[in-house]
């Protein structure tokens, strides 16, 4: 392991790695700061520009914007009582009403800490892990790699999603557009419909960009934007660091609400808004004074806070070790592998080990360089979610249309972004899962690949295989959970609509 | 809602089917190349099936919107003459495609952000400073600086 930490050292300590990461640390935070805009959007207006990037330079830009979004949401959250992105809603409960008090600075500081070192704790985690995960990817046969696969896809599609239909749904339109173009095996043009464009088949930056980023500026355009009064938003420094001194004092707290995060990142499909809510409620639980909850406690900040930015290194093991995204964002993640040639699954952590120690250091450089650019930039990024969201919305669509066309130098990829936002929006709309989409696209090559290896080697009884047979319990096992949660939510909506809630 | 997802399934639905049938009809081609595509079709036919029989049969309610949809749930919500200002802004955002193309990136892009600023009564001095930040941008970084071969002239110019 020692070799491997010693390569991802030296991939790590280049100057455009390190330089590139800065600039994405600063967009990461910048797309942050505006209400709304989540880490996916981020990424998905990022991800044309990687392409043709070095693996890890490309990956570390990609990761480092991705890991800090929700550092930067948590300044809107604490400051203006808007989360910048839906994880940083549970910073709002206490974030709020401390700078409603007067104690804004405070509540920044802590929420500032407790996200760097919350990332810390996760990129700490990921790096214990994956010496263990390797010798266990060494020995997964094609069977397994389908198998692993596909439950990507199942889980994402049904865990995290509200409706366990509609999130397959989505999956298996995802496979299905994957598959216009030269097939990979027999090289032959599928589904083209004469049009040329047709012939490299559906491509990935105008699907991500359409998906997400579309609907964002229609919801930007159509939406209200929500405003607060300037009460508390004056930012002092020594509040800052009363805040920051606050956390490192609730050191227990803020490592058991990390590993909160760490442990729901690892669960595929699961992280993203789960995270904060389950660690601050478990902060709740376990304080002297529960009763200040709700009222401007800090741990109430540092609980939600340090699990958001952990659970980006718990989502990363899977996504690294099995290419089975730990959340929604380490889908697109994925995408970004594609583009940058590196094929997802297990071979990834087989072959690139020194690579995802590489990102593991990004992840940690990205949580602290954000924490050094937040305390010192707050005062004035606050004022960047002022920005009307008729204003905002314009401005996002020409940033589409030059981040769609730089990707290849396609015209068409612009229509092709705009074509798939409406898809984007009805799915939004409707409830169907947009990452799940993306997941089926980007897995659905290696599925194909392994499903005609698998069936050349083994025939049908590929399933059988005893690791097949594991991780197809796995899936009926996920799709049940799936079924038991949403029994399990929909009674607790009912009874929260008797006035029976218990929080 | 429920209307317009099952409209959606069966467009859905039309296009799997639609596309299998080009690929087993018009292109002719061998069943080792169309294995995975009927496969991944059928199972997210079925998937379809199943979801509009619950919505026919009143068990497949619409999810509730995401907390970031709250938007777009609002403007359905909207009375009439509210619901055809929201398509006339999306028109708005949806307009920059075709005023690239017609003006050439740089300027229909700058065209666009003026155009559609001055719709939703933004001030000329902020319109007019994004319009010339986004010529900058286009022109002066992408074109010049990186080197993007970024269309400068209408396409219909030649």
């Amino acid at each position: 392991m020692l070799d491997y930490l010693a390569q991802g050292l030296a991939l790590f300590i280049d100057a455009e790695v390190l330089l590139l990461a800065l600039l994405a640390v600063v967009m990461g935070l910048v797309l942050g700061v505006l209400p709304g805009l989540g880490g996916l959007t981020a990424l998905a207006l990022l991800l044309p520009f990687v392409y043709g990037m070095e693996p890890m330079v490309g990956l570390g830009f990609l990761l480092a914007a991705h890991a800090v979004v929700y550092t930067g949401g948590a300044l809107t959250a604490v400051a203006l009582g808007i989360p910048g992105a839906a994880p940083n809603a549970a910073t709002v409960i206490d974030g709020y009403p401390m700078t409603q008090a007067g104690r804004g600075g405070a509540a920044l500081g802590a929420a500032f800490a407790a996200s760097g070192l919350g990332g810390l704790v996760g990129v700490a985690a990921l790096i214990a892990l994956l010496p263990f995960l390797q010798p266990i990817v060494l020995h997964v046969g094609s069977p397994e790699t389908l198998m692993f696969a596909v439950m990507g896809i199942i889980y994402v599609g049904v865990l995290g999603e509200r409706s366990m239909t509609r999130g397959l749904i989505a999956g298996g339109l995802g496979v299905f557009l994957a598959l216009f173009g030269y097939d990979r095996i027999a090289g032959v043009p599928r589904f083209w419909l004469g049009f040329e464009y047709l012939l490299d088949g559906v491509r990935l930056v105008p699907l991500v960009l359409g998906l997400f980023a579309v609907p964002e500026i229609v919801a930007l355009t159509l939406g209200n934007h929500k405003t607060t009064d300037r009460q508390g938003r004056a930012v002092g420094f020594a509040q800052i660091l009363r805040g920051m001194k606050a956390v490192v004092k609730r050191r227990y707290l803020l490592i058991r609400s990390s590993l909160i995060g760490v442990f729901i990142g690892i669960v595929p499909g699961v992280g993203g808004d789960t995270a904060p809510f389950v660690a601050y409620a478990s902060a709740k639980q376990t304080a002297e004074r529960p009763e200040a909850f709700g009222k401007g406690a800090i741990e109430g900040v540092i609980a939600p806070e340090s699990s958001n930015n952990a659970k980006e290194g718990g989502a990363l093991v899977t996504t690294l070790a099995l290419g089975i995204p730990g959340s929604a964002g380490m889908s697109v993640l994925l995408g970004g592998f594609l583009l940058l040639g590196l094929e997802p699954g297990p071979d990834f952590l087989a072959e690139h080990m020194d690579l995802a120690v590489g990102l593991a250091l990004i992840l940690a450089f990205a949580n602290l360089a954000a924490v050094a650019i937040m305390v010192v930039a707050s005062p004035l990024l606050v004022r960047i979610a002022d920005v009307p969201p008729r204003i905002l919305a314009p401005v996002l669509s020409v940033l589409v249309v030059l981040g769609a066309f730089a990707y290849q130098n396609e015209p068409l990829d612009v229509v092709a972004t705009f074509v798939i936002g409406l898809l984007g929006c009805a799915m939004k709309r409707l409830g169907y899962s947009r990452p799940a989409l993306v997941l089926g696209f980007v897995m659905a090559p290696l599925i194909e690949t392994y499903l005609h290896i698998s069936l050349q080697r083994y025939g049908l009884e590929f399933i059988l295989r005893p690791g097949a047979l594991l991780l197809l319990a796995l899936i009926l096992a996920g799709l049940f959970w799936g079924r038991a949660r949403r029994y399990f939510l929909g009674r607790a909506a009912r009874n929260g609509r008797n006035g029976n809630a218990q929080i | 809602m429920r209307r317009s997802e099952s409209l959606f399934l069966l467009a859905l639905g039309a296009f799997l089917v639609g596309v299998c049938l080009i690929g087993l009809l018009h292109y002719d081609y061998s069943a080792t190349l169309m294995r995975f595509p009927l496969l991944a079709a059928g199972v997210t036919l079925l998937l379809v099936a199943v979801q509009l029989g619950l919505l026919w049969s009143g068990r497949g309610g619409a999810a509730a919107p995401e907390p970031s949809d709250a938007e777009v749930s609002d403007a359905a919500a909207r009375p009439a003459s509210s619901r055809r200002r929201a398509v006339t802004d999306a028109i708005w955002i949806f307009s920059v495609v075709p005023l690239v193309f017609l003006l050439g990136y740089p300027v229909g892009l700058a065209v666009y952000l003026l155009c559609v600023l001055r719709y939703f009564r933004i001030s000329w001095t902020t319109s007019l400073g994004l319009a010339g930040a986004s010529l900058a941008l286009s022109y002066g970084l992408f074109v010049k600086t990186l080197g993007v071969s970024l269309p400068v002239l209408p396409v219909w110019w030649g």
